[in-house]
C-alpha cells in the first residue's frame, strides 16, 4: 500500500511554477530519498503533504487520507522535522519536548529520555541559547520520539556533528526495522547511499528520474578509458558513446547501454588497456542536477 | 550613491521605513489642518470663542488629557491645545515601531548576520541603519513642514507652523533615541518595544502629573511630552525645549551605539538566563502554550493599567471639584456627558483605558502574526492541530490578557479611589471596565480577520484601525467632522462609563462583529498557505 501517493501535485507561487505535476508513490516501509538542487521543489513538496500550503492542482494522499483535509488524522500518526526548526525561544528543550509530545498524543517517556541521552542533548536549556546543531537535535528528538508511522524529514541533519550523523542514521535504519516509513530529503549524498532504497530527483520542480539506486546506476553511464600504442580510434559514431576525450595516447568516452559496439571498436583499433568503473553516486546526481555530466563545474570566465 | 555595505544597510532601512513615516506625516498635516478649518467653521461667533475657552479652560480633566490650554479664544490656541500633545504621541508610537523593527526585528529574523559577515563591524551596521532611519526621520519633517505652511501658513502663520511641525516631530526623534536604546538593552524586537512603549507611557503620565496641579508645573521639565507642551510654537514660541527634543534623540542614540559593541548580536544587555527551572504545568495544547507566551505581555499591561487606573482614582475627585465650578459643560455635552462630578471625569479617563486596550488586543495579533511569520506556528500544525483550534486558543488567551487588563484598572481606580475619597461605587467601575471591553474585542477580531486574509499587512493595519479611531475620536468630535466619518470610530461607539450609562447595545454589536470578523480570519487562515516574513 501507498504510504504517500502524490497525483499531478502542483504549486505556483504566482506565475512561478514551484512544483510541476508530481506524480510519486512512496511504499510502506520504504525509506525514500528525495534529492535535487537548490530551489528545485523539494520543500515546497513536503509542505504540501504536510498540508501547509495549498496545491495550485493536483492531490496528495498520505496514509490514505487526503493531505488537506485529514490534517488531524494524518499528522496523528506522521512525525516531521524542518531543516532550519523554529522553536519558542523562551521555552527550555524539556519544555518544548513536553509541550510538543503532549500535543502529539501519548509520548514513550523512557524512549524520550533515552533520544535525549543518544543526541545528548542539553534539555535545561532554553531553546533561545541553543547552537543551531542542538536546536536540530531538539526537533529530531521532538519527531523520533512520537514513533509515527511515517516519518518526514526535511534535510534534518543540517548542522548535525559527524558524530551525530552517525546517530541519526541509526534511528532510521531502526525505524526502518520497526516498519516506519521515511521520507528523506537531503543535500547529504552518502547519507542518501547509506538509507535510502529508492531515490526521486527533483529539477525546477520537475522529477527527472525515480527508482532504485541500484538501478540508477546500471542504467547510468559508464566511464571507460583505453590506452593505443598506435594510432587512436575515431569513437564518434559508435551507438551509445558521449564526452569522447582524448589525452596524448589515451581516450576518455562515457558510455550508456550496452558496452559491445564499443569494445569491439576499441579491439579492432588494438587497444593496449581498457579500464572502466561505475559512476560514483555523486556522478550520478550531478547528471541529473546540472545539465549534464559537466555542469556542476564553474562556468569559465566568471572571474568572482 | 554608495555600494558599500553600510550604504545597502543604510538605504534597506530607509526602503522599511519610508512609506510609514509618509503617512504619519500626512496624518499630522491632514489633521491640523482639519482642526483649523474645523475651528472657524463650528466656532464662528467670538461669543461661542469665549464660551468654550471658559469651558474647557477650567477643566482639569481635559487639561490632563490634552495639556494646558491657552488663548483658547483664537484659532492658535485652540489648534494647539488640541493636536500639538496628541501628534507627537502618535509619531512617538510610529517611531518606536520603526526603529525597533529595523535595529533589532532584522537581528531577530537573523538577516543581520549575513550583513555583518561582510566588512562592516556591528556599530558601524548600527550607525548605518540609524543613518538610514535619520533620513526616514527628515522626509517625515519635511512632510509636515512644507504641508503645514503650506496648509495652514495662512492661517497660523508660516513661522509659527514651522515650529509647529519642527514641534511635533522632536518627539519622534527622542523616540528613535529612545527605540535604539531599548534594541540594544531587550533581547528581543518585542520586548525592545514594549520597554520603549514603557518610557513613553511614563513619560506621558509625569506630563499628566505635571498639569494637574500649579504645584506641579516643574515637572514638564522632567518629561519630553511636557517639553512638547513648553514650546508653545502657536501662541508663545519657545524654541528652546524643541532643540532639548533633538538633542535627547541625538544623545540616547548615541548611547544606543556605544552599547552596540558591548552585547552580543542577537542577546540583550539583560540577556536570557540560561538554564532555568522547567515549568512543563499546563504546557500541554495549544492553548496552554499560548497562555505561556502571553504571560509577559498580560502582566505588563496589567500592571501598566493597574498604575493608570490607580492615578485616575487619585486625581478624580480635585478634579472634578474644579469641574464643578466651571462656567460651562459644552465639552462634556459634546462627549455625551451631562453629569458634571467625578464620575465625568472617569468616564473621559476610561476612554483612554479603552484606547489602551484596544492597543493591547492589536499587539495581540501581532504576536500572532509572528507565530507564522517565524514558522514557529509549523511546529504545532504539523501535528494533529487544525489551524482553526490555533488559532481559537490564541483568541482567547488574547481575550482574557484584555478581560484582566480592564480588571487591573478597575482594581487600581477603586483601590486608589478609597483612598482619596473618590465616591464612585465599585459597581459603578466594574460597569466602567466592562464598558472598555467591546472596542478591544472588535479591534481583536477585526485584526484575526485581517490576519486571516492579509497577512503580510495584518499588523500594520490593525495598528492603523486603532490610530485612526482614536484620532478621529479625539480630535474630529470637536471639529465638526460629519456624523458618518466619526462612526467610523471604534471609539466613537464607546458611553464614557462611569458618566453616563454604558451603551450596551452598542457594545453587543461591537462584540458580536468582532467574533463574526474572528471567525472570517478562521476561514481565511485555513484556506490559504502558511505565510513567512
Ligand atoms: N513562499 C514562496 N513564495 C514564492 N516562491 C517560493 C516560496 N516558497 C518557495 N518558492 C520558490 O519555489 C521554488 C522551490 O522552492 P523549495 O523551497 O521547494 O526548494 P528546495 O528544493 O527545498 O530547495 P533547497 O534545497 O534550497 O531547500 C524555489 O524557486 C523558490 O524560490
Ligand atoms: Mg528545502
Amino acid at each position: 500500500m501507498a504510504v504517500i501517493r502524490t497525483e499531478g501535485l502542483t504549486k505556483h507561487y504566482g506565475r512561478s511554477p514551484a512544483l510541476e505535476d508530481l506524480d510519486l508513490e512512496v511504499a510502506q516501509g520504504e525509506v525514500f530519498g528525495y534529492l535535487g538542487p537548490n530551489g528545485s521543489g523539494k520543500t515546497t513538496t513536503i509542505r504540501l503533504l504536510l498540508g501547509l500550503i495549498r496545491p495550485t492542482a493536483g492531490r496528495a494522499q498520505v496514509l490514505g487520507g487526503d493531505a488537506q483535509r485529514d490534517v488531524v488524522a494524518i499528522h496523528r500518526r506522521l512525525a516531521y522535522v524542518p531543516g532550519d526548526t523554529a522553536l519558542w525561544p523562551q521555552l527550555t528543550g524539556a519544555e518544548t519536548l513536553h509541550l510538543l509530545g503532549a500535543v502529539h498524543g501519548s509520548v514513550d517517556a523512557n524512549y524520550r529520555a533515552a533520544l535525549v541521552e543518544r543526541f545528548e542533548l542539553d534539555p535545561s536549556k532554553r531553546v533561545r541559547a541553543y547552537s543551531k546543531g542542538n536546536r536540530q537535535k531538539l526537533a529530531l528528538i521532538a519527531a523520533l520520539m512520537t514513533r509515527a508511522e511515517v516519518l518526514v524529514l526535511d534535510e534534518p541533519t543540517a548542522g548535525l556533528d559527524p558524530l551525530m550523523e552517525q546517530q541519526f542514521r541509526a534511528c532510521v535504519r531502526e525505524a526502518q526495522d520497526r516498519g516506519q516509513t521515511v521520507f528523506l530529503s537531503s543535500h547529504v549524498l552518502a547519507e542518501v547511499e547509506a538509507l535510502c532504497g529508492r531515490v526521486a530527483i527533483l529539477r525546477a520542480g520537475r522529477l527527472v528520474e525515480v527508482g532504485s539506486l541500484d538501478h540508477m546506476r546500471l542504467r547510468a553511464a559508464l566511464a571507460v578509458e583505453a590506452s593505443f600504442d598506435g594510432p587512436l580510434p575515431d569513437l564518434a559514431g559508435v551507438p551509445g558513446v558521449t564526452a569522447v576525450e582524448r589525452a596524448g595516447q589515451t581516450v576518455r568516452c562515457q558510455v550508456t547501454g550496452s558496452i559491445g559496439p564499443l569494445l569491439g571498436r576499441l579491439a579492432e583499433a588494438g587497444a593496449t588497456r581498457v579500464v572502466s568503473r561505475e559512476p560514483s553516486l555523486e556522478e550520478l546526481f550531478l547528471t541529473h542536477y546540472g545539465s549534464g555530466p559537466h555542469a556542476a563545474a564553474p562556468p569559465a570566465g566568471d572571474g568572482r | 550613491m554608495s555600494r558599500t555595505a553600510a550604504g545597502v544597510t543604510a538605504r534597506l532601512a530607509w526602503r522599511r521605513t519610508w512609506r510609514g513615516a509618509a503617512a504619519v506625516g500626512l496624518s499630522i498635516v491632514l489633521v491640523t489642518v482639519t482642526a483649523v478649518l474645523g475651528y472657524e467653521a463650528a466656532y464662528p461667533d467670538p461669543a461661542d470663542r469665549v464660551t468654550l475657552a471658559r469651558s474647557i479652560g477650567s477643566n482639569p480633566g481635559l487639561s490632563a488629557l490634552f495639556g494646558e490650554p491657552r488663548d483658547l479664544e483664537t484659532m492658535a490656541g485652540f489648534t494647539e491645545w488640541r493636536v500639538v500633545l496628541i501628534l507627537a504621541v502618535v509619531g512617538a508610537v510610529w517611531a518606536l515601531l520603526a526603529t525597533t523593527r529595523v535595529l533589532r526585528g532584522e537581528e531577530d529574523e537573523g538577516r543581520t548576520e549575513l550583513l555583518l559577515a561582510g566588512p562592516m563591524t556591528r556599530t558601524t551596521a548600527a550607525r548605518a541603519t540609524l543613518g538610514g532611519l535619520g533620513g526616514t526621520v527628515l522626509l517625515l519633517l519635511a512632510i509636515t513642514l512644507v504641508g503645514l505652511v503650506a496648509g495652514s501658513g495662512r492661517d497660523l502663520g508660516a513661522g509659527p507652523a514651522a515650529l509647529l511641525a519642527l514641534t511635533v516631530v522632536g518627539m519622534p526623534v527622542v523616540m528613535v533615541g529612545v527605540g535604539a536604546l531599548a534594541s540594544q538593552v531587550a533581547d528581543t524586537r518585542r520586548r525592545a518595544t514594549g520597554l520603549g512603549a514603557a518610557v513613553l507611557g511614563v513619560a506621558y503620565l509625569v506630563r499628566v502629573l505635571a498639569d494637574s496641579s500649579a504645584d506641579l508645573r516643574w515637572l514638564r521639565w522632567a518629561t519630553p511630552l511636557g517639553w512638547i507642551e513648553l514650546a508653545h510654537p502657536l501662541t508663545e514660541p519657545d524654541p528652546v525645549p524643541v532643540v532639548l527634543l533633538y538633542v535627547l534623540g541625538g544623545v540616547l542614540a548615541l548611547v544606543a551605539l556605544a552599547l552596540v559593541g558591548v552585547r552580543d548580536t542577537g542577546a540583550g544587555l539583560r540577556s536570557a538566563r540560561g538554564a532555568t527551572r522547567q515549568r512543563v504545568r499546563g504546557l500541554t495544547s495549544p492553548v496552554g502554550l499560548a497562555a505561556r507566551l502571553a504571560a509577559g505581555s498580560a502582566w505588563a499591561w496589567a500592571i501598566g493599567l493597574l498604575l493608570a487606573g490607580g492615578l485616575i482614582g487619585l486625581v478624580a475627585r480635585t478634579a472634578a471639584e474644579a469641574l464643578a465650578q466651571s462656567a460651562g459643560q459644552d465639552m462634556l455635552g459634546g462627549l455625551g456627558i451631562e453629569d458634571s462630578g467625578t464620575r465625568a471625569y472617569v468616564g473621559i479617563f476610561y476612554l483612554f483605558i479603552t484606547i489602551a486596550l484596544a492597543l493591547a488586543a492589536a499587539g495581540q495579533v501581532a504576536a500572532t502574526r509572528e507565530e507564522e511569520a517565524t514558522g514557529r506556528v509549523d511546529a504545532l500544525l504539523v501535528r494533529p492541530v487544525t489551524r482553526g483550534r490555533w488559532l481559537a486558543g490564541r483568541v482567547v488567551v488574547a481575550v482574557g490578557l484584555l478581560a484582566l487588563g480592564a480588571g487591573a484598572a478597575v482594581l487600581g481606580t477603586w483601590a486608589a479611589g478609597r483612598a482619596a475619597g473618590l465616591g464612585v461605587g465599585a459597581a459603578d467601575l466594574g460597569t466602567a471596565g466592562v464598558n472598555t471591553l467591546p472596542a478591544a474585542l472588535f479591534v481583536l477580531g477585526a485584526g484575526t480577520a485581517l490576519h486571516g486574509v492579509l497577512p503580510r499587512l495584518a499588523v500594520p493595519l490593525t495598528y492603523a484601525l486603532v490610530t485612526a479611531s482614536f484620532l478621529l475620536e479625539v480630535v474630529g468630535a470637536s471639529v465638526g467632522l460629519p456624523t458618518w466619518l466619526l462612526n467610523l470610530s471604534v471609539l466613537h461607539h464607546v458611553a464614557p462609563a462611569p458618566a453616563v450609562d454604558p451603551d450596551w447595545l452598542a457594545g453587543a454589536v461591537l462584540v458580536l462583529l468582532g467574533l463574526g470578523l474572528a471567525v472570517v480570519g478562521a476561514v481565511a487562515l485555513r484556506a490559504r498557505d502558511l505565510v513567512s516574513a
